[in-house]
């Protein structure tokens, strides 16, 4: 009999009695998924080749299962006429992983090189749109609700003429002032002429691509949403203006601080990150508008222990020590440490990286987007990282790191996080791997990934444990179908989900609906729990943006969830108990 | 030892380059500190028990002097007239190291030591191979070899400092405490008058405050990070280390002081934390991307690719036989 190795490998773990229990199967042959993520051409010559694209998950059609849409590059001969977008429906049952092409029916025609990707209702009308973030001009694409989209860049008020000449490269909606709407964060890289190239410059006694450094770095943009669609640019106004320009690359939106108001975590290249952490609304031309200040310095999550800025591509945010706060994980260059900052009391930040497994084992890697997820269903979040150097000159000789590189797989042991060695065959080959997007893309209460490679294929990667293991999963979607409520998803809420072990001690499991996303894509807009063998007694608490709390008690497992808030929204929070 | 103030680190200068090692368990190696000349003594030139190369004294001044791509291309005609000659392999695999190419220096250093001649640089390989096994994530080999090392070389501070560093990424606060401290104890008591000497002393103080700041002893944090840079006050990683302890100490304007301090030795050293936007990135001396312009993030500034308060084999001054 014929196994295929990834559910022979899980079945070989169970049966040596050291439960790995993390297996994948490539499906992406029979997925449909079928697509290259342009960025310049091979070998990269430029810094803006180097990136990469992002990926959205979008229920577009609205039949409850997640979308996928791929912004995608273009090359320097020209950036504004690359292959395109694509937009993939999702026709996946728990049989199989299966995508179809529904680009040119779309109505989508975005060939300007693009990077980042947001996903959220701008206009409240029920419907998931679509940002963009490009090298020049964004894009804002409305979905029609008939399976359509309309470029609706130039009337949203997010095209004005000086960002034509910005490299924005992630991007995240989230409801920032608190009035219903979706506001825009759009991270901003650097300034590039590509009708000026670069030369190339040495470093470790190879000649490679310049940048970022010596480059113009370039300011962030926020935009306040007038809860039709239409935006203002609020940067200065915010406060954001203030921050020095910086070569940003990523974003995580929560409520850091515990104060109830959302803030904006950035990761910067090279440069000190932004932990800009909202106060008091300022009034400007008579619009109420939220205003931060950068605490990412005195906070510690500016940099890594050393008070070494870092490159900061991947982000993910997950409770690690199990304090109730929001931690920060991030993904760095090789020979540089992956770094965990662990959330303090809300005010301070402290690079634990090495406290929990985090440093040694990633020096070799050049990492990207990254995600904590509960592969194995075991009570608690593993991460995954993929990884790929920028220089093709790379090599383990030449840089200590290759330039294709294998994904690094974390699993969460006690305390630490081990490197995850025996996983499926698909984990041992090396790419030139860029983003990523986890969702349970067939549902079957298991967490799937869709990985993106520079100037390669999508790869689809089915998750194996729910067809292996009893259901001890639990998918919570948080909907706010509130009439004229554009934040449909809750971008910040919080879910802090308790149970009981087998031995009767309690275990308490907490989730973040955060913006941003793994590098310059978008997280599910539902959050994914794991329970080990023999959990009981599982209750949920789910607390909305608006600081609302509601619980539901006695929770079978296996079974996808949904807080819904409906009727007419309410201007003030009102508690409620369930 | 306690947390000394900052004066008493600074202790009475000795004439001798390398002070005394109190209480060698060990016959002293040839390039050990403990066979170094005292003050007053005469050193008597031995002959050369190993082949060797004149050059390697040229190759050794090179390096010192940080011209690496000059030290490569000397020892590549040396390998080429003698492709057997260890020492020359040896610091083929130490200028590797240099340029921070630890993959590629590894076997080199490795072949050196598995050529069987006793050059004087030998018995240090194990340190320079945990180095690289360090940098390059094998946390485990890099145990293993620094192990090996100090077993060969009792009084190895900066050897003993990297089990203390991989002590502090497996948790094992204790364990990383008592070896901070102990490559302490065998500096402390030699002079303060080199650069490195200083550096190494400062670097030890700095893990110590890692270690209470993580147990979140801030107050004595703030003293280590302290007495670290009484010792050598270019580490702007450790001004940035006081100010993030004085920070969560709630001394604001002491944490500012501290940030003003770790720009101002940034400068000092030449990696700036503001970069000059709009500069065509050709200065070839500057990493172009990502990394940072120095080695990463642990251990800080000043990855030790030699140790430090034994003799340095790059140097043509250490006393090599």
């Amino acid at each position: 009999m014929i196994v295929p190795l990834a559910l022979a490998l899980l079945a070989m773990n169970h049966a040596g009695g050291k439960d790995v229990g993390i297996g994948f199967t490539d499906v992406t042959a029979a997925s449909g998924l079928v697509a290259t993520m342009t960025s310049g051409t091979l070998p990269s010559s430029q810094i803006v080749e180097v990136k990469g694209g992002g990926l959205a998950l979008i229920d577009f059609d609205r039949d409850g299962d997640l979308d996928i849409f791929m912004p995608n590059g273009a090359t320097l001969a020209d950036s504004e006429r690359g292959p395109g977008a694509k937009l993939f429906r999702n026709d996946s049952t728990v049989d199989g992983i299966r995508f179809v092409d529904v680009t040119a029916s779309s109505g989508i025609a975005l060939t300007r090189w693009s990077f980042g990707v947001a996903v959220g209702d701008v206009n409240a009308d029920g419907l998931d749109d679509i940002f963009v973030s490009c090298f020049g001009p964004d894009v804002m694409l409305r979905n029609r609700g008939d399976g359509t989209f309309e470029d609706v860049s130039a009337p949203s008020g997010i095209a004005a003429p000086e960002r034509a000449q910005e490299w924005g490269t992630g991007c995240a909606f989230a409801d920032l002032d608190g009035d219903g709407d979706l506001d825009l964060y759009v991270v901003n890289y650097l300034a590039f002429d590509a009708t000026n190239l670069l030369p190339t410059t040495k470093f470790r006694g190879l000649e490679v691509m310049s940048g970022p450094k010596g480059l113009p770095a370039q300011r962030d943009r926020l935009f306040l949403n007038d809860g039709t669609g239409v935006f203002t640019d609020v940067t200065d106004a915010s406060g954001i203006g203030a921050a020095k320009p910086s070569y940003g690359l990523n974003l995580a939106i929560l409520d850091f601080s515990g104060d109830g108001k959302l803030d904006i975590f950035v990761g910067n290249d090279s440069h000190a990150n932004f932990l800009f952490v909202q106060g008091d609304a300022n009034e400007a031309n008579g619009q109420r508008v939220p205003f931060f200040t950068d605490e990412g310095m005195k906070s510690g999550v500016a940099t890594n222990m050393e008070g070494l800025e870092q490159a900061t591509m991947g982000i993910a945010v997950a409770d690690v020590d199990g304090n109730g706060r929001p931690d920060i994980f991030t993904t760095n260059f090789s020979s540089d440490t992956n770094t965990l900052h662990l959330n303090l009391d809300g005010t301070f930040f402290d690079d634990r990286t090495s406290q929990f497994g985090f440093g040694a084992v990633s020096r070799p890697y050049l990492g990207w987007a990254t995600a904590f997820v509960d592969f194995d269903h075991d009570g608690d979040e593993d991460v995954l990282v993929v990884n790929g150097h920028v220089y093709p000159q790379a090599t383990k000789q030449s840089f200590d790191s290759d330039y294709e590189q294998r994904p690094l797989l974390m699993v969460r042991k006690g305390r630490r996080f081990e490197a995850l060695t025996e996983a499926g065959a698909w984990k041992l080959e090396p790419h030139r791997d860029r983003t990523a997007v986890f969702a349970d893309l067939d549902r079957d209460g298991d967490v799937d990934v869709v990985i993106a490679e520079l100037n390669g294929p999508l790869r689809v990667l089915r998750n194996d444990r729910s067809s292996a293991t009893a259901k001890n999963w639990l998918v919570v979607e948080p909907r706010d179908a509130r009439r004229g409520h554009g934040d449909r998803h809750a971008v910040g809420a919080a879910l802090t989900v308790r149970s009981t072990d087998a031995d009767g001690s309690e275990r308490v499991q907490r989730r973040w609906n955060s913006g941003g996303g793994p590098f310059q894509s978008t997280l599910a807009p539902e959050m994914h729990v794991g329970f080990p063998i023999g959990t009981s007694k599982v209750s949920l608490e789910l607390r909305w943006p608006d600081g609302t709390v509601e619980r539901r008690e006695n929770i079978e497992l296996g079974q996808r969830l949904t807080f819904e808030r409906v009727g007419e929204r309410s201007t003030t929070a009102q508690p409620v108990a369930q | 030892m306690s947390s000394a103030c900052p004066a008493a680190l600074a202790g009475p200068v000795t004439p001798s380059w390398g002070g005394v090692v109190p209480e060698q368990t060990t016959p002293a190696s040839p390039t050990d500190p403990a066979a170094a000349p005292k003050p007053g003594q005469t050193v008597v030139p031995i002959e050369s028990s190993y082949p060797d190369d004149p050059r390697i004294t040229v190759v050794q001044r090179l390096l010192a002097g940080g011209d690496y791509e000059f030290a490569k291309n000397v020892l590549n005609e040396i390998l080429k007239e003698h492709p057997k000659l260890g020492r020359a392999e040896f610091f083929y695999g130490l200028t590797l190291t240099r340029l921070k190419r630890y993959e590629e220096a590894r076997p080199r250093i490795e072949n050196a030591v598995q050529s069987g001649q006793d050059f004087p640089e030998r018995i240090h390989a194990p340190h320079f191979l945990g180095w690289a096994s360090y940098h390059l994530g094998d946390v485990g080999r890099a145990k293993k070899e620094f192990e090996a090392h100090v077993a060969a070389v009792p009084k190895s501070p900066d050897t003993i400092f990297g089990l203390g560093l991989i002590a502090f990424d497996e948790d094992r606060l204790d364990d990383a405490e008592k070896l901070f401290q102990s490559s302490l104890d065998i500096l402390i008591p030699m002079e303060l008058t080199t650069r490195s000497h200083r550096r190494d002393v400062g670097k030890a103080w700095a893990r110590l405050g890692d270690v209470s700041l993580r147990r979140g002893d801030l107050a004595k944090a703030e003293e280590q990070f302290m007495s670290a840079l009484a010792s050598f006050a270019d580490h702007y990683e450790v001004w940035a280390k006081l100010a993030r302890a004085r920070d969560r100490l709630g001394k604001t304007k002491e944490a500012e002081s501290a940030r003003n301090e770790e720009r101002r030795a940034r400068e000092r050293v030449g990696l700036p934390l503001e970069p000059v936007d709009g500069v065509a990135p050709q200065e070839p001396t500057q990493p172009p991307a990502q990394p940072p312009a120095q080695p990463p993030a642990q251990p800080p500034a000043q990855p030790p690719t030699q140790p430090p308060t034994q003799p340095d084999p790059t140097t043509p001054e250490a006393p090599s036989r």
